[in-house]
Formats: C-alpha cells, structure tokens, sequence
C-alpha cells in the first residue's frame, strides 16, 4: 500500500498540473471567444454554456494515452511492480475522473451566473442532459460525468498499454478501425433496424427515467472490463525502449 | 545454509525469436562485493540485468534475491537501485526533481550524498532531462546509484560518453563509498583495463553463458603467454589450457588459462620458455572468442 | 608506493612487497600503523579486498599483526624477518637468472666475477 501511495503521489502531482493547465487554459480560450458575444450582444443569448464536459473529456482521453508510456518506464525504474503501477495508476485515473466532473459541475454555476447577467433575470441553462434525459435531476450530473470520466480514462489506459506492447502497428489498426466505424453509421442506420447509434443510445439509457443512473452503471462497469483488460496485458509486459 | 549468498539465478533461459540470449545461466554472488560483469556486445549482458530486476521475464529458471523469488516481488525490488544504459527518465523533469523522486522511492538514498556527487560531478541540477548531453546523462545514473545506498546496486554500462578524468572520479567514488559504506555492486562494462582492480570479483559472460567467476586477483596469477621455440612450448602447454595460439615468424606464443605454481613456471623457464603476463584486456578477447578463433 | 597495473605480479603481492620495501628502508617503523585496506583502496583505486589479501599475505608471515579496533601494525622484528627471508630468496631471484643471462651471452664464470669485482669498485 505504501509503495502503490508513493507512484499515486508521483501520478497525481503530473496529473493535477496538467488539469490545471487544462483548466486555466480553456477558461481563457472561451471567456476569449466569449467575451465579444456578451459586449455585443444585449442580453438576447438564450443560454450560455461552455460545457468543460466535452473539452475535459477530450483532455482526459489525451493525456492517460500521453502519459502511459513514460510512467510506466519510469516508475518500473524506481524499483515498482507493474502490478503496483497498475493499481495507482487505476486510482490516479479515479482521482482525475473526479476532479474533473467535480469542475465541470462548478463550471455550471459561472455558465448560470454568466448568463443571469447576460438576461438580467433567473435564468436556467438547458444542459444537454436534459435534452437526452427526461427528469434529468441536476444533482445526477456530477456522478454521471465521473463515471464517465472514468470510463474514458480506463479505455485511454488500455490503449496506452497496447500501444506499449504493439508499437505502431496497434496504433495504426486502431485509428483505421476508427474511422471506418465513423464511416459505418451513416451506413447502417439504412439498414437493418439496429445501427451503431442505436446501440450507443441502448447503452447510455437515453430517454429513459432513470437513464442516468443506469447509464452511470454501465459506464463503471464497462471501465472495470478495460481495467481488468489492461492489468492482464501490462502483467506480463517487458520493459522496452522508451520512445525517443 | 547460503547465509551470505545475496543474489541467485538458477538455469536462467530467454530466447528472442532465433536468438538464446541466456543459456541456463546460473550464478551465486555474495553480499557486500562489487562484482564486474564482463562479456561483448550482444554477449547476454543487459538480458541478464533486466531478467534479474524484473523488467524483463525469463522463459524459463528462478532469480532469488536476499532469499527471496524475485520476479514482480514488490518487497524486493526497492532494495536494488538498477541503472541501465538505456534513459528511462522523463524528459520534462528536472535534474532536482528525478533526484527527489529517487528519493522517495529508494529508503536509504542520501541527498546530501547526491548533491556532493552533483558538484563533484559537475551536474547542474536545475537542467531539466532532456537538456542533458550524453556525458551528463550517465553522470545522472551514476549519482542515483550510488546516493540511493541500495543494498544491490547495478549499473549497466556506467560511464558511456565519459571522459577519462571523469572516468577515474567514478571508480574512485565507487570506492571510497564502498569502503564507507559496503553493498553489492554489479557493475556491467566492456572497458576491462581501466575497471578490473575495481572489482573483487568478476563474471565473464559469453553467448548467453557464464564462463568464468573469479576474483580478479586469480584470473591474473592463471593468464599467461608462453612463448620460444614451438617444440618446447609444445611441451611447455601440455595439459594447460591453451586459450590462443599464433606463430610470429618462428616464435610460437601460446596463451594460456591454467592454475599455476612458481614450480612449474621455473621448470618452464629453464626449458627456454619465456613467461610473460596476458594484459587483462586481451585474456577477456581470447576467454570470449567464438570457438573457431584462435583455439590450438 | 607505485602500483604497475600492466606488471605481470598480481597488485596484492606488489603492495605486500612495496610495505616490506617501505619496512627494510625505515620509512614505515616497527610497531606504527600502516594504512587500511579501505584507504589503500581510495589511494589506489583498487578493490579493498585486493589490498587486504596483500596485508593477510604479510600476517600470516608475521610481518603485520592486528591490534583489535585499531588497524594494523608493523611487528617487531619484522624488518629483520624480511631481510632475512629476502637474502635467502636473492638467490633463486637474483643469482639464478644472473647465471642464466650470463649463459645465453656466453659470459663465462671468472668474466662473470670480474664483472662483479668491477661493479663493487665503481661504487667506492
């Protein structure tokens, strides 16, 4: 346990630096883009939104792939088992996924406050929950993006560990797979009755009364399947050379 | 039982695709020694050091360390300092900051000890990684190992890039530390000449097997050139193991690796035999030569 | 004390012999300490172990001895010991390979002495 704290507290200093960054910098970024709109405009925007979820997403997505392969070389070099650096990495991940959905959420509240000034009245956002989920409760938000957060961070981690272990050709079949998938969807939802979007909409329960809940479940359990995926490829994995 | 024996590989195979890296390598070292581990390039030198530190996985054998099986063993693996030739560190990291990390990880490191070293060195540690040159990379891997005390501490290839000078401050360091503080080395290199009164002992390794494990100071006492006149160094060789053997002009000059007395050298003498040493340099060539050179 | 890594005498028999040299010329006295094998190692860039099989070489001729928590110390009477182990091994060093060079250069005996003779008397 002890030695799984120390790569976590190593992990976690990178991680929550990067966030930051993440952070300061798309705050700017928007309030940038934004700014303009809300001198100009006189208070006709009908929401404001600026919706950290997508772009914290992506982020997170990015950096486990980024970060995989040095970590795991560097800290096999400190002395640790890959079984330990799975597992802080796994809680590194957890702990992200939170901070995260955590800021997100917070980003709620400058997004309503931006817009009260903007209208001049009690105003809420339509959050894109609300449109994918009847009786969206606002307070469901933040476990849903977590467990989503997560759910893309154990898939980034299962790349980075098959990247790790196949090099380019991984690399290379995935992003083909990738976009021929994209290539697929307008394909199938002609055909028979059950396309990939449907499949995609199946699995985040949308429109259902419940959805996020559920859909909140299914996440965590589809993140335990790539976890446990990625502890039984990176158990048995040689160090090799790091990536000049 | 083994009370002192610190370090045991037994019947360590690994092959890559038609290559057998280790042969059923078995070894036995000893606590508290510094050990140089010799062998030419490609001889199974840096797959031996990354079986014994877990980085890679054998196909077959045991490594047991400080009496314990040391594959993915997370009680084991903080108490050896492995340094390889390859750079495992971040790029983006400071000099100050992977030190820190070392410590952390590594009980015993002494920052004290590591900032000395920086200066002695000449290490700047506010340069981040990947600013260092190659000289300064190996000094990196030099002030980890040694300021992390590890009670095995391995350094593959150790002085890469290194000028002479700094060289000399390395194995002088690598002493006086030493005899303060005693531990296990292993210290892998192909520069035998400058390194061999380093080391107690050494590990010549040859094709992926153990050849010969010996302290240094018997390995010079059995290496000696016999050369005159080829009928008498003949007679001379007869039932010694002849490692070389070349003809210049009419001397012949055998190389011989054989355990020997002042006796037997005297009654080799007065037969018209001249005795001379073998460099350590050139023992370690004709100990590693494939079977086709230079054998009678 | 100069060690010859290239010599063809192991460096712990060059160390035992260089001490004994240091003790027949009175550099290091009878009953003083002689550095340890750790500070010879520093010294020297060797091995300590190295320099301890050089000094167990000298003990076991009771020319060193250990004093417990100290070090060690040059015996008494060692200085004599050497000479006197030294005068009966300058012989076989010495005499032997004299005769020998002297045979292959076809030197006789009485030229051999005269050699000697003149030797002696330059020196005066």
């Amino acid at each position: 346990m002890n030695r799984i704290s120390k790569c976590l507290r190593f992990q976690l200093k990178n991680m929550l630096k990067s966030t930051f960054w993440f952070v300061v910098i798309y705050s700017l970024v928007v309030f940038a883009l934004i700014s303009p709109v809300l001198l100009f405009s006189d208070g006709a925007a009908g929401s404001f939104n600026t919706s950290l979820y997508i772009g914290a997403a992506f982020f997170a997505f990015i950096y486990v792939i980024s970060d995989y392969r040095a970590s795991f070389n560097y800290l096999m070099i400190n002395g640790n088992t890959r079984r330990t650096i799975f597992l802080s990495t796994t809680a590194a991940n957890i702990i992200m996924s939170i901070v995260l959905a955590v800021l997100s959420f917070l980003y709620n509240f400058i997004d309503e406050f931006v817009l009260t000034k903007l209208s001049n009245s009690a105003h809420e956002n339509t959050s894109l929950f609300q449109l994918f989920y009847p009786n969206a409760v606002k307070a469901m938000e933040l476990p849903y993006m977590a467990a989503l957060f997560i759910l893309i961070t154990g898939f980034s981690m299962l790349y980075g560990a098959l990247a790790y272990k196949f090099g380019k050709y991984f690399i290379t079949i995935f992003w083909v797979g990738v976009g021929l998938m994209f290539a697929a969807i307008p394909l199938s939802s002609s055909a028979s009755g059950i396309s990939l979007l449907t499949l995609i909409g199946k699995f985040l329960w949308l429109n259902h009364p419940h959805g996020m809940l559920l859909a909140s479940v299914n996440f965590l359990i589809a993140a335990l399947v790539f976890n446990a995926a990625v502890y039984l490829i990176s158990s048995r994995q040689s160090q090799t050379a790091p990536v000049t | 039982m083994n009370d002192n024996v610190l370090l045991e590989t037994i019947s360590l195979t690994k092959r890559y695709k038609d290559v057998t890296a280790l042969k059923d390598f078995s070894v036995k070292l000893k606590s508290n020694k510094i050990y140089g581990l010799l062998g030419r390039n490609g001889a199974g030198k840096t797959t031996l050091l990354d079986t014994v530190t877990s980085r890679i996985f054998p196909d077959s054998g045991n490594v047991r360390i400080f009496g314990q099986d040391a594959t993915e063993n997370q009680q084991i693996l903080p108490l050896i300092c492995y340094m390889p030739e390859k750079n495992y560190f971040i790029p983006t990291m400071r000099v100050s900051d992977i030190l820190k990390v070392s410590a952390m990880f590594y009980e015993n490191f002494d920052m004290g000890y590591a900032d000395q070293l920086c200066v002695r060195f000449g290490l700047d540690k506010r340069k981040k990684y990947k600013t260092l040159s190659r000289g300064y990379e190996s000094i990196l891997r030099i002030v980890i190992g040694l300021a992390s005390r590890a009670p095995l501490t391995i350094f593959d290839e150790p002085v890469l890039g290194l000028d002479a000078a700094v060289r000399d401050l390395f194995y002088r360091e690598l002493l006086e530390d030493y005899t303060n503080n005693p531990r296990t080395y292993i210290v892998s290199t192909h520069l035998i000449e400058e390194s061999a009164d380093v080391f107690e002992d050494v590990l010549i390794i040859k094709e992926g097997q153990l050849i010969t494990q010996l302290q240094v100071s018997e390995l010079k006492e059995m290496a000696f050139y016999m050369s005159g006149k080829p009928s008498e160094v003949d007679a001379a060789v007869s039932g010694l193991n002849v490692i070389h053997s070349e003809m210049v002009g009419s001397v012949k000059i055998s190389a011989v690796f054989s355990r020997f007395d002042d006796g037997m050298k005297k009654n080799i003498r007065a037969h018209g035999v001249d005795i001379s040493p073998i460099p350590i340099q050139k023992l370690f060539i004709y100990l590693t030569n494939s079977n086709r050179e230079g054998m009678q | 004390m100069k060690l010859d890594f290239s010599n063809e005498k192991p460096i712990y028999l060059q160390i035992a012999e260089s001490i004994e040299d240091d003790i027949i010329r009175g550099v290091i006295e009878e009953e003083t300490q002689i550095p340890s094998t750790n500070q010879m190692a520093v010294i020297y860039k060797i091995n300590p172990a190295t320099a301890g099989k050089g000094i167990n070489l000298l003990v076991d001729r009771g020319i060193l001895y250990k004093r417990r928590g100290i070090g060690m110390f040059v015996a008494g009477g060692a200085r004599k010991k050497i000479l006197e182990e030294r005068k009966s091994s300058f012989y076989s060093n010495y005499i032997v390979t004299l005769l020998d060079e002297a045979r292959n250069l076809g030197i006789g005996i009485e030229e051999l002495i005269d050699m000697i003779r003149k030797g002696d008397r330059s020196d005066e």
